[in-house]
């Protein structure tokens, strides 16, 4: 007869205490994936959240030159100012006898030199403290008379209608488009300063 | 706690039709797309400023009339509304035009009359402190004459989470002139 030696039978541990080693909480357990979260929250959320707000205001006038009274500043090859507001002539009078009482008319002038592109301008004069209204021409948004091959200097001009609290300082923002070109994202505008 | 298997179905079975039932409440209570897309409503009173995101109309009076005349000879006879406001542009000309401009009797819709001229008719580009007085002249069916309306004023004609002023008009209330004058629109005295 062989003797067969038969294994032991593996003894299951009686229910062992749970292990002393001291157990570690969560978030220090979790401490490296938390603060790589704490690093790439941020950067996600600012990441969408500027590319969402670029492609929202595209188009839209976005980083403002800003030109000191009398001084002029060059956009698109084209020298821009120096810009001043004026009392209408005699002709633009009349256009402006329908204004209210109280309300002035004045015209917004700037000076824009020889260049080879065909551009479009449109105005708005804008008070540049207290509430900051902001005015539209009276006639065309425009200023600049389009032309395909505007490459004569010329001096653009808008006409405003103001109340009579409207005492300035002012500023006046002119947003150039290139008509020709291809639209520029976050497109620069001039804001020139007018006492 | 054990229950019998008897139990445990009845219970999936009414734990099941309680979920349905909170899903159709759900549903049921769920408002539509335009819920998250209505106006914000600015309600206006005669003779008080109402303002809206870019414009401040102030309402001056609402008028019935047969007949109606503007200020270069033409005249209409008919069932007519005419409501007269002075408005102005808030912060900034750019944006600031009167584009919206409709009255709402049940579920018809009127437009302010084109009949009364370009000079008397009130839409378009509204001026930073120069207010204007303009009036609206609505030509309805007499049917509706005696109705409520409710006039809806704003900057686009689609006034999906833009201001609304809107001026609750009970037209039964108001006694039917004879004639009434459609003046141009003009600057405000």
């Amino acid at each position: 007869m062989v003797g067969v030696s038969i294994p032991p039978v593996p003894q299951r541990s009686a229910p062992e205490a749970p292990a002393p080693v001291p157990r570690r909480g969560w978030l220090r357990r979790n401490a490296l994936a938390l603060g790589a979260l704490a690093v790439v929250l941020p950067i996600a959320a600012t990441t969408i959240g500027s590319n969402e707000w670029a492609t929202a205001n595209a188009y839209l006038p976005f980083a403002p030159i800003d030109v000191a009274e009398g001084d002029s500043v060059e956009l698109y090859d084209t020298e821009f100012g120096p810009a001043r507001l004026r009392e209408p002539t005699a002709s633009e009078e009349i256009a402006a006898a329908e204004a209210p009482a109280g309300a002035r008319a004045v015209v917004l002038e700037f000076d824009v030199g020889a260049g080879d592109a065909a551009l479009s301008c449109s105005v708005t004069l804008r008070e540049a403290e207290g509430e900051r209204r902001a005015w539209l021409p009276t006639g065309s948004r425009s200023a600049c008379p389009y032309d395909d091959e505007s490459s004569l200097p010329f001096t653009a001009s808008a006409a405003f209608l103001l109340p009579s609290d409207a005492s300035g300082p002012f500023i006046a923002d002119v947003e150039v488009s290139n008509m020709g070109g291809e639209p520029v994202p976050l497109p620069p505008f001039i804001r020139f300063a007018i006492d | 706690m054990s229950l019998s298997p008897r139990r445990a179905h009845a219970a999936a079975w009414a734990g099941g039709i309680v979920l349905v039932a909170a899903a159709w409440g759900v549903m049921a209570i769920t408002p539509g797309d335009e819920f998250a897309d209505q106006p914000f409503v600015v309600d206006a009173q005669i003779g008080e400023h109402a303002q809206a995101r870019q414009m401040q109309i102030t309402m001056l009076e609402v008028q019935k009339a047969t007949h109606v005349e503007n200020e270069h000879g033409w005249y209409a006879d008919g069932a007519w509304v005419l409501v007269a406001f002075e408005g102005e542009a808030r912060g900034t000309e750019d944006g600031s035009s009167l584009s919206r401009l409709r009255l709402r009797i049940g579920d018809r819709e009127y437009l302010p009359s084109e009949r009364v001229g370009s000079r008397a008719h009130p839409d378009g580009q509204l001026r930073v402190g120069l207010p204007e007085t303009m009036t609206a002249a609505f030509e309805i069916d007499p049917d509706d004459a005696e109705k409520r309306a409710v006039l809806d004023l704003g900057h686009l004609k689609d006034d999906r989470l833009d201001s609304a002023i809107r001026l609750d008009i009970d037209l039964a209330a108001l006694d039917a002139v004879d004639s009434a004058k459609v003046p141009d629109r003009r600057w405000s005295e």
